[in-house]
């Protein structure tokens, strides 16, 4: 039932929390059509990105909350954008980054390409640094949500922007 | 080997620390950079390269002579550096003209003859510092160096090497510095020398999406300079507003990183064509590898998540032009009201209130975050506030079990305050025990909220009137007198 009762907030939660009043307006109308059937105004060639590097970082810091990673994905619109190939910052970043988690995200961001299980060996293979790259930095999460695996607490992903901020009673 | 360094007369404490930033990026240092056991060990790596004066000149002259392994680090350093004017191979120095022709004279020709062969193409320049000489002056003193051998063509448009003549004055007063004894006259082969286009390219005025307190470009390209981004490294900014810093950064190569606890900067910014995104469009740069809305204060890295970042380079809120912000509730915070629970159908849109966070807080949260999430080695670049009213200059800044402070370089902003840039290289590792430390802190700043941001409140010290200065006006001028700084450091 909570659940349902978010839904519906959901569409207002944009023109309460603009404070820029010029904008507001503008911002009422993309917002309310944030459902994944309604394109965006395609003049302008959208930049905003939440790639899944950042997602594989993030986790929910509420108080109390001790699994708060992976954080799932909720999907309203994802982007692919190329990405300057750069095999030095993915080798480093590979050792660094939670597979499992990054392969799930993947999947749920509609790219199901990457093995179930890697290690350093792979890095040799070209094959697998273009996929990897992919996933990590060329699939980009510009509407939607990220939910707490524990409590469900949603942190909205508006223009490619989490919102990692907390409620003053989760801190 | 030993070169001279001509810098530019500006931001004096910035000069060195960015040389020797960059001849270690560069490899002036280790002899191999892939070993992190040198800096465990001791802990004592060399960051500091081997610097002279000229005869009779103060610090804060433009001259100096730096020892560098080799002319391809030199050039690499002079070209990425902001405030190198030219990096110089000497031939030749001297108090008037028959001093330097002796002493060009007597460098060895098989340094010389190289750069004089007749399939080449040359040029000389003529500079000065602190006097202006005319052009038939100039073209006088090229002349007067018919004693070298000169075999190639000129071309004054792409030269093959270039030569510079450059002399200074004994005058009474140089730009703001004590008299410089005794005249004196450089001839050298330049090695490198800043690319300053960079700064009219990037300068702020023609910046599409600007905040208050965005980083000037020059100062930017320092910082990224000082935390030595390049490509393949990743660098972060906790208080990344308008991108400003980054932005220098991703111009560099590096890859990007950003958060704010203001969204309506970071997601909105003043519409589509305007926004942290298009900062970065605007210069062609790659877009930062992800931007968030995260508070400083409770940063929502995963649990284990360490050492991913190469650098973090930022601009903390101090609380003079702007303030720092945590999340956690003003009214609960100020101890007015109990814990404020959110109502279940009010939670989607709730816009949580922020408290005032004090900058002792807000530089131990990042020192702390900078120890976990920075590699071994890895840099922390940010300005930190100091109040110029107490005249001890030797002001102790933050330190860290796992950092070691490498360079501080002040610019004053006022008569009441200097911000100094500090340089801090990671050289231990995060362990548990510091992790407690930081987290017990933590609680403490929780729990005397008030009476640190009073202590810490610098904005009231430099803003509120000088009463007791108006009153004995006398005074006032000896203390300002006796502050002992040169004019160069507002430069």
């Amino acid at each position: 039932m909570p659940q349902a009762k978010r839904k519906r907030d959901n569409s207002t939660r944009n023109a309460s929390e603009y404070c820029t009043t010029n904008q507001s307006n503008q911002q009422e109308t993309t917002d309310n059509t944030t459902s994944p059937a309604a394109p965006r105004p395609a003049k302008i060639p959208s930049i905003f990105q939440m790639r899944l590097l950042t997602h594989n970082m993030l986790s929910s810091n509420i108080k109390g909350v001790a699994n708060g990673f992976p954080l799932k994905i909720e999907v309203v619109k994802v982007v692919e954008k190329e990405v300057d190939f750069n095999i030095d910052f993915l080798k480093n970043m590979f050792h660094k980054v939670e597979w499992k988690a990054l392969v799930e995200a993947s999947t749920t961001m509609g790219y199901a390409e990457l093995p179930e299980n890697a290690d350093a060996t792979m890095l040799d293979s070209d094959d697998f640094l273009h996929k990897f790259h992919h996933a990590l930095l060329e699939l980009h999460l510009e509407e939607g949500a990220l939910v707490c695996p524990q409590t469900g607490r949603k942190f909205p992903v508006q223009k490619g922007i989490p919102n990692m901020l907390l409620h003053e009673d989760e801190v | 080997m030993w070169y001279l360094c001509v810098f530019y007369h500006r931001l004096l404490d910035y000069r060195k620390p960015e040389v020797e930033s960059l001849a270690e990026l560069f490899g002036a240092f280790s002899k191999d950079p892939t070993n992190n056991a040198d800096l465990q060990s001791n802990g004592s790596a060399s960051y500091s390269l081997q610097w002279k004066l000229p005869k009779h000149h103060h610090p804060d002259s433009p001259f100096h002579f730096v020892n560098l392994p080799s002319d391809d680090i030199a050039r690499n350093v002079a070209n990425r550096s902001i405030l190198v004017k030219g990096i110089f191979e000497l031939w030749g120095e001297g108090s008037n003209f028959e001093e330097l022709e002796e002493s060009i004279k007597s460098y060895p020709d098989e340094r010389k003859l190289p750069y004089l062969t007749s399939d080449s193409t040359f040029k000389i320049a003529v500079e000065t510092f602190g006097k202006v000489i005319s052009f038939e002056e100039q073209n006088k003193r090229i002349r007067s160096l018919s004693y070298i051998p000169f075999k190639g063509r000129v071309n004054l448009k792409n030269p093959d090497h270039v030569f510079w003549l450059i002399e200074t004055d004994d005058y009474d007063s140089n730009n703001g510095l004590p008299p410089i004894a005794g005249r004196r006259i450089f001839f050298g082969r330049e090695i490198g020398a800043a690319d300053r286009k960079l700064l009219p390219t990037y300068q702020l005025k023609s910046r599409t999406y600007l905040g208050p307190t965005a980083m000037d470009a020059e100062m930017a390209f320092l910082m990224a300079n000082q935390a030595q981004a390049k490509s393949g490294k990743l660098v972060y900014d906790p208080f990344v507003g308008t991108g400003s810093i980054l932005v220098a950064a991703a111009h560099y190569g590096a890859m990007t990183m950003g958060a704010d606890i203001d969204i309506r900067v970071v997601r909105d910014g003043r519409g589509p064509d305007c926004n942290v995104w298009s900062n970065f469009k605007q210069y062609g740069l790659p877009m930062p590898i992800g931007l968030l809305r995260a508070d400083n204060n409770c940063p929502p890295w995963r649990l284990g998540l360490k050492e991913v970042f190469d650098a973090i380079i930022c601009d903390p809120p101090y609380g003079v032009r702007a303030g720092g912000r945590k999340s956690g509730g003003r009214k609960l915070l100020k101890g007015v009201i109990g814990p404020y629970t959110v109502p279940d159908d009010k939670r989607t849109g709730h816009i949580p209130s922020t408290a005032a966070y004090s900058l002792v807080e807000c530089v131990h949260d990042l020192l702390d975050l900078a120890a976990k999430m920075l590699v071994m080695g890895g840099r922390l670049v940010y300005f930190y506030p100091v109040l110029r009213e107490d005249e001890s200059i030797d002001t102790t800044f933050p330190e860290h079990p796992c950092f070691k402070l490498v360079a501080t370089s002040e610019q004053m902003l006022s008569y009441r305050y200097s911000r100094v840039l500090l340089t801090m290289v990671k050289i231990g590792p995060y362990t548990e025990e510091i992790a407690l430390a930081a987290r017990i802190k933590h609680l403490e700043f929780k729990e005397n909220h008030l009476k640190w941001l009073e202590e810490g409140n610098l904005h009231s010290a430099v803003f509120s009137p000088a009463d007791n200065h108006l009153n004995e006006t006398g005074e006032t001028k000896i203390s300002k007198e006796s502050k002992g700084k040169y004019r160069g450091k507002y430069v």
